[in-house]
């Protein structure tokens, strides 16, 4: 992982981003990738993914006027425009996996090696995360695959901590509850 | 995926969990990155581009707009004791002014262009110059100075626009330019003169080669562009995906809230719902009646009239097709054919370049091409190139290396380069092959949205530079449809 700039940096960045073009085009260059990555997690398209992550930054510009640093990462803003974003696509749409159906298509597939097996039971997993409802998916990637801090997560979410805490631990209960056999220790 | 290092969060992680068997699962979701995703880098930097013309025009009205704020506030009450002292000063700095500059109104006009320093134009691009105010046609390009010298053709779009471009056709490519206004020889349509403006710096980009024209072994063509016209708007808001249906009446795409949608061709008609919401993908059976659409968690087919919902699996997919007229999927672990299902020798990854053949006899993943009757499995070079698009006939692929755009037979066999061209996407049918190259010569906007699916009277069999994403040509060649970023 790479290292990140201090917060103070980023502080001064986003300041100078809401007059300068050029110092939002660094942030742009900074966060694209994450944002993309996560929004590609949420809706799994490619297309979709580069129109929310269109919308996205084009908000942020349209907003970073506004913004105030809180102490938090940026990327938490961006993360939010994101997470509002991709609730308006799909706002009508409701989860309709069946994780049982997951497990079942996932059970399929020829015989691995010691690592393909490992790979296979982390994808069958990160699957499930996937069929998980709207806000547990959303914490569950924030927390695991974007590294973010409890609280971090909450600002995003517009949820307590506590309720962030709920929705991690619901997920992971039930995803162990659907995965089968105990998955083995990464080392 | 690869194992990576936690930031630390391990307390947090023993507060969430109390069970062993769960703080196990939450340590493997943290070690191991979920499947790498990665952005088209056309998308990335052509987003970055509208990014950056959205940002500078928004510093330009800000700066106009701030003057006016400062003005303002010369009348609010700690400022106005200060007004009523330098209004002396003003009005007689007012009075030099007139006389040296000449009867001007506001005397200020902003200019903004469509070009920057920082990033490249095609040779055949226009300069755009905006100017805030209507403006004098003569003074004004009398007044516009390009360095190095180049003869140029003026278009005014409308009295505030004024294109600009090269009459030999293209910029000198690997060329900087700078076009200044010259101070006070442009006048505003009332006769005031302009001052100073800052010019606009851009380089130009190394010529593009020319791009194939479509046959079974496609060849270099250096035809420009077809002119394009009769262009109807045959739907509002935007499309991620198009496809005709074979007699070409009608085109199906997805829109913006994910439903597929119907639309004539004429536009006589409003566009109607076939499925949806949450279409990630689909596929029109070759006789038309039917199509195969994949949502997040399930692969379903429809009749094209929005009739006969049939979902076939709950399963996620990678992508759908026809192998004659029965559907087929990819999952990503097999490939569900009407005969049956045929097993990948290795699971694929999420957002994987996966292609099936037009006739649905071969799938393209990752550098391999498995024939689904033989089961045989063809691997091309690693790392593999950037698949661009099948033939009609399903023997040939076209893909992008960093050399340029190539053609090889299904199994790798017998490569072509065919054009040196940087071409990120591609559709090719019976009637045409369009490639297209990010929008690197569309026409700026300072907005994706709103974006419009339109159906053009004309094909553009040759290319476009103006779409991102593929545009479609209907069977007969009469239209090309495509969903277009406001350029």
């Amino acid at each position: 992982m790479s290292s990140l700039p201090s917060h103070a940096d980023e502080v001064q960045l986003v300041e100078r981003a809401k007059r300068d073009p050029a110092a939002f085009g660094e942030l742009y260059d900074r966060h694209f990738s994450q944002i993309y990555r996560f929004v590609y997690s949420r809706v799994r398209d490619q297309s979709a993914a580069e129109d929310v992550t269109s919308e996205v930054f084009m908000k942020a510009l349209r907003g970073i006027g506004r913004y105030q640093d809180t102490g938090r990462p940026f990327s938490a803003w961006l993360y939010q425009i994101a997470v509002n974003a991709v609730n308006d696509r799909y706002r009508s749409q409701k989860p309709t996996e069946d994780i049982d159906s997951q497990v079942a298509v996932s059970d399929r597939g020829p015989a691995l090696d010691e690592v393909a097996i490992l790979n296979e039971e982390v994808r069958q997993i990160w699957r499930l995360v996937e069929t998980l409802p709207a806000p547990q998916r959303a914490a569950m990637v924030l927390k695991f695959q974007e590294d973010m801090k409890i609280d971090d997560i909450a600002a995003v979410m517009g949820k307590s901590p506590g309720a962030v805490k709920l929705l991690i631990h619901r997920g992971v209960t039930r995803i162990r509850e659907n995965v089968g056999a105990a998955p083995r220790r990464v080392r | 995926m690869s194992p990576r290092d936690f930031g630390g969060d391990f307390e947090e992680l023993d507060e969430l969990f109390s069970d062993p068997e769960d703080r196990r699962l939450a340590a493997i979701l943290t070690s191991v990155q979920a499947p790498e995703v990665t952005a088209d880098p056309a998308f990335r930097s052509q987003l970055r581009r509208e990014l950056m013309q959205e940002a500078w025009g928004r510093s330009e009205r800000r700066r106009r707009k701030g003057g006016g704020a400062s003005w303002r506030a010369l009348f609010t009450p700690p400022g106005f004791a200060w007004a009523g002292a330098v209004a002396g000063v003003v009005m007689i700095a007012l009075v030099v002014v007139a006389l040296s500059h000449g009867p001007g109104r506001d005397g200020t006009v902003y200019v903004t262009y469509n070009v920057d320093p920082i990033h490249p134009v095609a040779a055949v691009q226009p300069i755009e110059v905006k100017f805030s105010q209507p403006m004098d046609p003569t003074s004004t390009q009398a007044a516009v100075q390009i360095t190095p010298a180049t003869q140029v053709n003026f278009q005014w779009t409308d009295p505030t626009t004024l294109k600009i471009t090269p009459a030999s056709g293209s910029f000198a490519p690997n060329t900087q330019y700078t076009v200044n206004i010259a101070p006070t020889v442009a006048k505003t349509a009332t006769g005031a003169a302009v001052p100073a403006v800052k010019p606009a710096l851009f380089t130009v980009a190394p010529t593009p080669s020319p791009v194939p024209t479509p046959s079974a072994t496609p060849s270099v063509s250096p035809t420009p562009p077809a002119a394009i016209s009769g262009e109807h708007q045959v739907a509002s808001g935007s499309a991620s995906a198009m496809a005709w249906l074979p007699d070409g009446s009608a085109l199906l795409y997805i829109a913006g809230d994910g439903r597929l949608m119907k639309a004539s061709a004429s536009g006589s008609a409003p566009p109607v719902a076939v499925a949806g919401p949450g279409v990630l993908r689909f596929a029109v059976s070759p006789d038309g009646s039917t199509a195969i659409f994949a949502s997040a968690g399930a692969v379903s087919t429809v009749g094209v009239d929005g009739s006969k919902p049939n979902q076939l699996a709950a399963v996620a997919t990678l992508a759908v097709g026809w192998s004659a007229d029965k559907p087929e999927y990819v999952t990503d672990s097999s490939v569900v054919t009407p005969t049956g299902e045929v097993k990948l020798d290795h699971a694929l990854a999420a957002g994987s370049a996966v292609a099936l053949s037009p006739d649905g006899s071969r799938l393209w993943y990752g550098g391999h091409v498995l024939d689904l009757t033989s089961k045989k499995v063809s691997d091309w070079a690693s790392p593999p190139p950037t698949f661009l698009a099948w033939s009609p006939d399903s023997q040939h692929v076209l893909y992008s290396t960093a050399s340029g755009l190539a053609l090889a037979a299904f199994d790798g066999s017998s490569p072509v380069t065919v054009s040196g061209s940087v071409v990120s996407g591609a559709s090719w049918s019976r009637a045409s092959l369009i490639v297209y190259s990010g929008g690197a010569a569309c026409a700026p906007s300072t907005s994706r949205r709103p974006r419009r699916t339109t159906s053009r009277s004309r094909p553009a069999s040759t290319h476009s530079r103006c779409w991102r994403r593929p545009a479609r040509t209907s069977p007969s060649r009469a239209r090309v449809a495509s969903g277009r970023p406001g350029c």
